[in-house]
């Protein structure tokens, strides 16, 4: 954070950029609204969703972009976020342990890596890992069952996109095993408000590459069917702006168009 | 609108924006409390039992004074809105231990952990407000949130709820 108190020059420099922009005329459009509508916060999840039809799934990992992802300004009491991770989740339940980056109005243009857990989805936990800029590409792993993640607990590996530089980052409190009846993968983009971007715009496109699954104690696999999107299982979002588009069984893409409703 | 004008405005909006930034941000400068600096007293475990945070090793001089290390961990929260809602603010010096180790791509362990007794300052914040919920709801809920910064160089190691 720059403070602007021991910085007397700045505030010349950027009234200077700002009028020469306003000669320059508008910028060009951008994907998220200026403001937040007071009724627009919901969740809007799009992405891959992995269920194991003869037990648990113990592992989800992509290579995750972090493309432009303009937020809008939220009223007072609110929070405009964007979200994109590995996640394992409960099934039947709230509980949940994922793995990615997130760029929020808290933290401003910082964003941060993120572990976060709970559960049942109620206690929550989280470790925040770092910041990462943006075109950045990692590899992000939630993982059960295997390696370190033999203890029982679920671990969060993040690695450079080619596999190198791993580091595990920490662990559940809690086996799923014993805790939850049931677990699924999730890859995803998310935001919490219709007018903030999904990761991605329509020129530079949110990647999830080299998405991979495991199930039970067995191996990592690709999906064998067609990726479908979120959320609850349907292919659709009531978000026209909003984009997924499916280039392999192993890859998708998110973007949102540029501001135009 | 006139040239003239414009900058005029656009002068005026900064300047206002400025003073409100500098009057609301600097949050271990204003606001909230302070708690005095004081050494971790007894060893204790936090975010599910990743960290191990242990009293500093005696006669320890950090190299980062308190009042930095709050700074650092200010620049975790740059939105006004969230600093705003802190109501205190606790840095302890401590012996910093986290789980986080070098593995394969399969989880096995490739070297030891990253961090093990660093002398860190672990700045405890009450009340920021964050987006720590699973409902995607976007409410804004206020929590207590650490941060941890080594006290000999300052650099900002990592951060938990819990």
């Amino acid at each position: 954070m720059v403070r602007l108190s021991n910085r007397p020059g700045i505030l010349s420099v950027l009234a200077l950029l700002a009028a020469a922009m306003l000669l320059l005329g508008p910028a060009p459009a951008q994907a998220a609204k200026t403001n937040c509508g007071s009724g627009t916060f919901t969740g809007h999840l799009w992405g891959v969703r992995h269920n194991n039809s003869s037990g648990y799934v113990s592992g989800a990992q992509a290579n995750i972009d972090l493309k432009q992802n303009n937020l809008c300004n939220p009223p007072s009491g609110y929070i405009a976020a964007v979200q994109a991770y590995a996640e394992l989740a409960q099934v039947g339940g709230g509980g949940y342990a994922w793995l990615g980056w997130q760029h929020d109005s808290v933290s401003g243009s910082t964003k941060h890596i993120y572990a976060q857990y709970s559960q049942t989805g109620s206690a929550i936990y989280q470790i925040t890992i770092g910041t990462i800029s943006s075109g950045t590409t990692k590899k992000y792993k939630t993982t059960w069952q295997n390696g370190s993640g033999s203890d029982g607990f679920m671990h969060f590996i993040m690695c450079n996109s080619d596999g190198t530089g791993c580091v595990d980052y920490g662990h559940t409190n809690f086996n799923p095993g014993s805790a939850w009846s049931d677990s699924r993968g999730v890859i995803t983009g998310v935001t919490d408000t219709q007018d903030a971007d999904m990761p991605g715009i329509t020129g530079d496109r949110n990647n999830f590459d080299s998405m991979l699954f495991r199930d039970g104690t067995g191996a990592w696999n690709t999906l064998s069917t067609s990726v479908c999107k979120l959320s609850g299982g349907s292919c659709s979002d009531s978000v026209s702006w909003y984009h997924p588009n499916d280039v392999s069984n192993s890859k998708f893409q998110l973007w949102t168009d540029p501001v135009n409703r | 609108m006139g040239l003239r004008r414009r900058i005029y405005l656009v002068t005026g909006l900064l300047v206002g924006a400025a003073a409100l930034v500098i009057s609301s941000v600097n949050m271990g400068h204003a606001g909230p409390t302070v708690a005095s600096p004081a050494p971790v007293p007894s060893p204790s475990a936090a975010a599910g039992g990743n960290v191990e945070i242990d009293p500093p090793p005696t006669g320890f001089q950090p190299s980062i004074t308190a009042d930095q290390a709050v700074g650092v961990a200010e620049q975790q929260l740059a939105d006004p809105s969230a600093v705003s809602s802190i109501t205190s603010i606790q840095p302890q010096l401590a012996s910093f231990s986290w789980d986080a180790t070098p593995v394969d791509e399969e989880g096995n362990p490739t070297g030891p952990p990253i961090y093990t007794n660093v002398p860190a300052w672990v700045i405890t914040v009450n009340g920021p407000c964050t987006v720590v919920s699973p409902t995607l709801d976007g409410t804004c809920a206020s929590i207590t949130e650490s941060f941890v910064v080594d006290a000999t160089t300052g650099n900002f190691i990592m951060g938990f709820v819990n």
